[in-house]
């Protein structure tokens, strides 16, 4: 049997590994079949091309990395014309990130991602923290998130997952304006709001100067937005923010995920997904476990 | 490209700044990388980011990497030994155009910027090749035809760039290709463009895939009357001097 089966809310996976938008592009195809993994999510797409910030855009702190790319991409005819194409042949669901600057724009971005059968979710981008006006706005206030949730998910069928950004005063209430909405399930976290700066010479090592921080140092973090939101809201969780190794899962599902994104680790280990799959697959079998029946299901807490 | 599990086989100390780092990797070896590419090297202290390093050789299935000690990622990569493990991933991003016989290039290099070149000369003997060599002071030192330094502890006092105008209206040069310091690389391009239309620069960023998925280490590129925004681990290093927008 395969005890790494698991779904969101309309969409079943063979395994709980997928990528986190951003750190993952079809050039890793180059490192192993990306059929293996559960489900495959683009880099964030907008109405328009993006060219990006200036650099320096990303930077290596002690415990992750900053980044500033500012949702550089070719827009969404674009990528309907070539970069989506390349995910025609895969067998897993392909989730398409996308991020727009008013209502109208997202719900006009969905329907023109309608006509591409093998789309089979998407993730809405509402908490990208890098580019002024796009997506911040949404993702901070929870009437903003119902309306722009509700009009979406009357437009669409298909897995509908909504991204939280962690840079909010209450993410629960966030999470439970997406689900009233009618998001199919909920991702998070986006990432932290960060900065470094040069101590020699007060330079900011990012050009933006606030970047969005991710890696290992916002797993504590990520891992009780999770374990809170699970507890407030009834629709699953896509859970990322710092997973290194199948134990950091392991710890996602006890709070509450059912599916997991694999980000920033990738740029040191590009096998890492595979990896983590197989990890789970032996840890899973040899417990005869399922993820089903752990998750949720941290315990010692008073 | 791969991500090769390499074998450390030699890890020679030049001098206090800069070593040469060797790695076995199990490959063909015509498939280990051309002159220009480079590797994403992995080390215990970054768990995140790998480091880029230029190929400065290869012999069999032998890369060589000349290190500069200059960060806490390039101060471990010093200390690794004879025998030890590695990750390397790579070759990546694109090459110099290959130098066809006779060809004259000239190489202009700063520090450790010397790394791509030696490959570049040693893979086209066949090229008339001329070398000015720039560095801080003599540790930056390594062999060419002119030599500077900044503190004229060894050869002409100066920045490498002092006599280029000079050597270009006097000489005839078919290609510059150029690595070292973005400040050094751009006014090279500013002084030799009217004389030579072909300047190869090899250009550095802040990297983290190294493969053209993160968009992280991004250039300015000219695109007609606009530019956009290339990547060097994946659309360079190598990018054309003149096409290069150098303000950031």
């Amino acid at each position: 049997m395969n005890r790494l089966k698991t779904s969101l809310g309309k969409l079943s996976f063979n395994n709980p590994i997928t990528v986190a938008s951003g750190t993952f592009g079809i050039d890793y195809q180059q490192f192993y079949d990306l059929n293996l993994l559960g489900a495959i999510v683009t880099k964030t797409i907008t109405p328009e091309l993006k060219k990006g910030n200036p650099t320096p855009r990303v930077y290596e702190t002690e415990c992750g990395m900053l980044n500033s790319i500012g949702l550089q991409n070719p827009g969404i005819d674009e990528f309907i014309k070539t970069t989506v194409q390349d995910y025609k042949h895969f067998t897993n669901p392909l989730i398409v990130s996308f991020s727009a600057s008013t209502i109208d724009e997202f719900c006009e971005m969905l329907t023109k991602l309608e006509a591409i059968d093998f789309i089979k979710g998407y993730e809405v981008n509402v908490s990208c923290p890098n580019v002024e006006n796009e997506g911040l706005a949404f993702g901070v206030d929870e009437k903003i998130v119902y309306q722009l949730t509700k009009k979406l998910s009357e437009l669409t069928k298909k897995e509908l997952i909504i991204k939280l950004s962690p840079n909010v005063t209450d993410i629960v209430s966030i999470a439970k304006a997406a689900e009233e909405g009618g998001a199919s399930s909920v991702a998070l976290i986006n990432t932290l709001l960060g900065m470094a700066i040069d101590w020699k010479t007060g330079k900011s090592m990012i050009r933006r100067g606030v970047a969005g921080y991710s890696g290992v140092g916002v797993k504590p973090v990520a891992l009780q937005m999770v374990y809170r939101v699970h507890q407030a809201i009834s629709i699953p969780i896509l859970a990322m923010g710092g997973i290194q190794n199948y134990q950091d899962c392991l710890e996602f599902i006890y709070a509450g995920a059912s599916m997991l994104a694999i980000g920033t680790s990738q740029f040191s280990d590009p096998t890492l997904p595979i990896t983590i799959i197989n990890d789970l697959k032996d840890h899973f079998d040899s417990n005869k476990i399922t993820i089903d029946e752990i998750k949720g299901k941290v315990w010692g807490i008073a | 490209m791969k991500d090769h599990k390499g074998l450390i086989v030699n890890n020679i100390k030049l001098n206090d700044h800069y070593y040469l780092l060797s790695i076995k990797i199990d490959d063909d070896p015509k498939e280990l990388g051309l002159a220009g590419q480079f590797y994403e090297l992995k080390v215990k202290s970054s768990q995140r980011f790998r480091v880029p390093i230029s190929i400065y050789d290869i012999h069999d299935n032998i890369v060589d990497f000349m290190i500069k000690d200059i960060g806490k990622a390039t101060h471990e990569l010093s200390l690794y030994k004879k025998n030890d493990s590695i990750s390397v991933l790579g070759p990546l991003g694109k090459p110099f155009t290959e130098a066809i016989n006779n060809q004259k290039c000239l190489l202009i290099t700063g520090g450790v910027g010397y790394a791509p070149l030696n490959y570049f000369k040693n893979t086209f003997p066949h090229a008339t090749i001329t070398w000015f060599h720039g560095g801080a002071n003599k540790d930056e030192v390594f062999p060419a035809d002119r030599i500077y330094t900044n503190d004229g502890s060894e050869g002409i006092k100066g920045f490498v760039t002092l006599d280029l105008e000079q050597y270009l209206k006097e000489n005839m040069v078919d290609r510059i290709l150029t690595c070292g310091p973005r400040i050094m690389m751009k006014n090279i391009v500013q002084i030799a463009l009217p004389y030579v239309k072909d300047i190869e620069v090899s250009l550095e960023e802040y990297m983290a895939c190294g493969i053209g998925v993160c968009f992280g280490c991004a250039v300015k590129i000219k695109n007609g009357e606009d530019f956009l925004y290339k990547t060097v681990c994946k659309d360079g290093p190598i990018f054309q001097g003149s096409e290069v927008i150098w303000d950031e």
